[in-house]
């Protein structure tokens, strides 16, 4: 089952954290549609988090409609995230490493790269193409 | 909330059970070969004759140092009452902070403090009536003995017997709860609540007591074996002697008044009488001088007979501060303490 | 839904200085309160009012709709663990639940006996052979166990080492979970209540500077760094809660309404820690000129 965790300094609300960390689970295929997501109180008791911010994020979860709560029951997982893309997983991670060797000879170092690669994640969501 | 007085109170309990189980069982086995003794003496006194007061006192002073540790432990019960039961009661509960925990339970802080009253007051008053009417009856043949040394109305007796005790205990522990709560630290409760006992048990008696009943009035001559001399204040046992049936009485006062009943500090006698010669100086035939000019002595005194009449209206007193103590705490419990 | 807790005008006077005054509040049921403040900003004050403790010299307070300490019902309704997590040290595990059961009309035996279990503490222990997060914990399970409706913590982690503290607001958080209760609580630590709290009130010098749901303190309070100016230049909608300034250099924290458009600012957003010290930093409050620190 999975089991949250909280950065403080990520700069991220809680309940934004613990939705991501759903989501990143699906991703990767560590929760699979039918499982059960731990239960507020679980959550609530291993974090020491107010209730109040997991019931958010799970109501959050539902409105993506990846999760649904069976009263009495649980919240279960209703559908899997990406889970074509994960065979992609690999050929895209070995292209990651020819664009990292070119970039280590081009003479960047790793804080670079890193800024390289967060500022064209977030220009491209932005919709324009750097 | 009951249980929790109790429960709160078991240590104490348990402690003061073993020291008055030991104190009882100590009286029980000394005070029945002490009543033997006391029998054996009533052939030697079945006469009358003077040798009864020798033997009497000779008994009476083998035993007079328990005979006084047992007023004792009756005058020290209340003031102990006070200081370890009373005062802690709030100040210890502020002190720890615990009474946060008692009153945010789903019992109102006046039932609290009331049930916790209710249940150390009586407490308190069967711990005192055991240990009365135990060195009570322990000391009954030596009380007879010394009747003339120690009248039974005299203050520190009359503290030690009867029903007054029991009284004193009640007033002791809502005293201490008292001083805790107005003073909110433990040791100096306990401190103030002992200087106070002592205080009262020091004023009552002068102040109060001798007002709870008329006391009897009566002249007497002046003779030799009233009176020390022509010392007119003092007030003692002996005084007893002349004043038949007055055994046992607390003596208030004695005075020389002059024929028309005034008061006097000095009587003037003729300067060639037998009161003035130094030569020939016969005391009895100056008090006889003193008797033909109409000087008197007055004597004031609570007679024996005062005692239980006295001893209702002590406890009743005691009994009426206690609950307006009482009152004033349940009062202040509401009100903000710190 | 009825307010938990609704203050007009609250305050209380030890001789000529107000330990809490002015303070105006109304906090919503089924929330996570932080209350944060130096100390003797009136936390404790305030905490006491609720649980009815101690009675007002002013103003008004009403707690679940009656008031504090006016009576057994009241009393059930509300639980205080006050600061220190007192127990009676002299009385067992054991005892302290009959304790609760016997005072305590809706006293939940089941509840207080399995968290004691799970807690792994000895029945037959006295609560001065316990460990600081283990009397807490009892403090805590008293105050839970009478099942109230709200409950008021002073300062409950105060002497616990990070585990204990993790442990005890795990177990306050689960009965949260579990109960529908309002938890107001105080405390030092403010990356606790980042993770405790819905709703935050800050003290400072016995008065209410902030109050409000977290998420739209957060989402209405912004950091404004740019070149140094002056306060004139801040738009009328933004109010400036404190301000630092080096040479060259302008930091605010700002409450803002509507989002501030000025492109010669850079806009960031702020932890409630930040935040929570801003207030405490600028107190009094409606202090709105600029150039206050430093």
């Amino acid at each position: 089952m999975l089991e949250f965790y909280l950065e403080p300094a990520s700069g991220l609300p809680p309940y934004l954290q613990l939705v991501r960390q759903v989501r990143q689970a699906l991703q990767l295929g560590v929760l699979r549609k039918g499982d059960q997501l731990p239960t507020v109180k679980e959550v609530v008791a291993g974090l020491a988090i107010n209730p109040n911010t997991v019931q958010k994020a799970y109501r959050e979860l539902e409105h993506q409609d990846l999760v649904a709560a069976r009263p009495g029951v649980g919240t279960f997982v209703t559908r899997s995230l990406g889970s074509t893309s994960l065979a992609a997983h690999s050929a895209l991670r070995s292209e990651l490493h020819d664009w990292l060797a070119r970039s280590r000879q081009a003479g960047l170092d790793d804080e670079s790269i890193e800024a390289l690669f967060v500022a064209a994640v977030r220009a491209q969501a932005r919709g324009d193409v750097a | 909330m009951t249980w929790l007085a109790l429960r709160q109170f078991r240590t104490a309990a348990y402690a003061t059970t073993a020291a008055l189980a030991v104190i009882l069982a100590l009286l029980a086995a000394t005070g029945v070969g002490l009543r033997d003794r006391y029998s054996a003496l009533r052939p030697a006194c079945g006469s009358g004759g003077p040798e009864c007061s020798v033997v009497a006192q000779a008994f009476f002073r083998e035993n007079r140092s328990a005979w006084l540790a047992a007023i004792a432990l009756v005058l020290v019960v209340p003031a102990l009452v006070g200081t370890f039961w009373g005062a802690p009661l709030v100040a210890r509960e502020v002190e720890t902070g615990t009474h946060f925990v008692a009153w945010n339970q789903s019992t109102t802080r006046r039932h609290w403090l009331l049930v916790k009253l209710r249940v150390l007051s009586l407490a308190a008053m069967l711990t005192a009536a055991l240990c009365t009417a135990a060195v009570s009856w322990w000391s009954s043949p030596l009380d007879e003995v010394a009747i003339g040394d120690f009248p039974l109305m005299d203050p520190l007796m009359f503290a030690a017997r009867g029903v007054a005790p029991v009284a004193y205990a009640l007033f002791a522990f809502v005293l201490g709860v008292t001083v805790g709560m107005l003073v909110r630290r433990t040791t100096a409760a306990m401190a103030a609540t002992v200087a106070l006992l002592i205080t009262a048990q020091v004023l009552f008696p002068v102040l109060v007591r001798p007002h709870l009943a008329a006391p009897v009035e009566t002249t007497t001559e002046i003779s030799d074996h009233r009176s020390d001399g022509f010392t007119v204040e003092r007030v003692g046992p002996d005084s007893a002697a002349l004043l038949p049936g007055s055994s046992g009485a607390w003596f208030l006062s004695s005075t020389i008044v002059d024929p028309s009943g005034t008061v006097v500090d000095s009587i003037p006698v003729s300067a060639s009488g037998p009161c003035v010669s130094p030569v020939n100086q016969d005391r009895a035939a100056c008090f006889a001088e003193m008797g033909e000019l109409g000087y008197q002595f007055q004597v004031r005194y609570q007679p024996l007979s005062h005692f239980w009449p006295m001893q209702a209206r002590e406890s009743a007193v005691y009994v009426g501060l206690s609950l307006a103590l009482a009152g004033l705490c349940l009062w202040r419990v509401r009100r903000n303490l710190t | 839904m009825t307010a938990a807790l609704e203050a007009d005008g609250l305050g209380l006077r030890y001789g000529r200085s107000w330990a809490l005054a002015d303070c105006t509040l109304e906090i919503p049921a089924g929330r996570v309160v932080g209350l944060v403040g130096a100390n003797g900003a009136g936390k404790t004050t305030l905490l006491s009012l609720a649980s009815g403790q101690l009675t007002p010299s002013a103003g008004s307070i009403s707690v679940l709709g009656g008031r504090p300490g006016s009576g057994r019902v009241q009393l059930a309704k509300v639980g205080f663990v006050a600061q220190g997590t007192p127990t009676y040290a002299g009385l067992s595990v054991r005892d302290h639940l009959r304790l609760g059961a016997k005072l305590n009309p809706a006293w939940d035996d089941a509840l207080a006996q399995a968290r004691i279990r799970r807690l792994g503490l000895d029945p037959r222990r006295r609560a001065r052979q316990l460990s600081g997060g283990q009397r807490a914990q009892l403090a805590l399970t008293l105050g839970l166990a009478k099942r109230p409706e709200l409950l008021l913590l002073d300062e409950p982690v105060a002497a616990l080492d990070p585990v204990a503290r993790r442990e005890f607001f795990g177990s306050l958080m689960e009965a949260m979970a579990e109960n529908d209760l309002t938890v107001m609580l105080s405390s030092h630590l403010v990356a606790d209540l980042e993770r405790l709290c819905d709703y935050l009130v800050v003290l400072a010098e016995s008065r209410v500077v902030l109050a409000g749901s977290v998420d739209e303190l957060l989402a209405t309070h912004h950091r404004l760094t740019g070149a140094r100016r002056e306060g004139s230049r801040i738009p009328r909608s933004h109010k400036v809660i404190c301000a630092s300034h080096t040479e060259r250099h302008s930091t605010l924290i700002v409450r803002a309404r509507e989002p501030l458009l000025d492109p010669t600012w850079t806009v960031s957003r702020l932890t409630l820690e930040d935040l929570v010290i801003a207030y405490m930093v600028a107190a009094p409050p409606d202090r709105t000129l600029l150039g206050v620190a430093q």
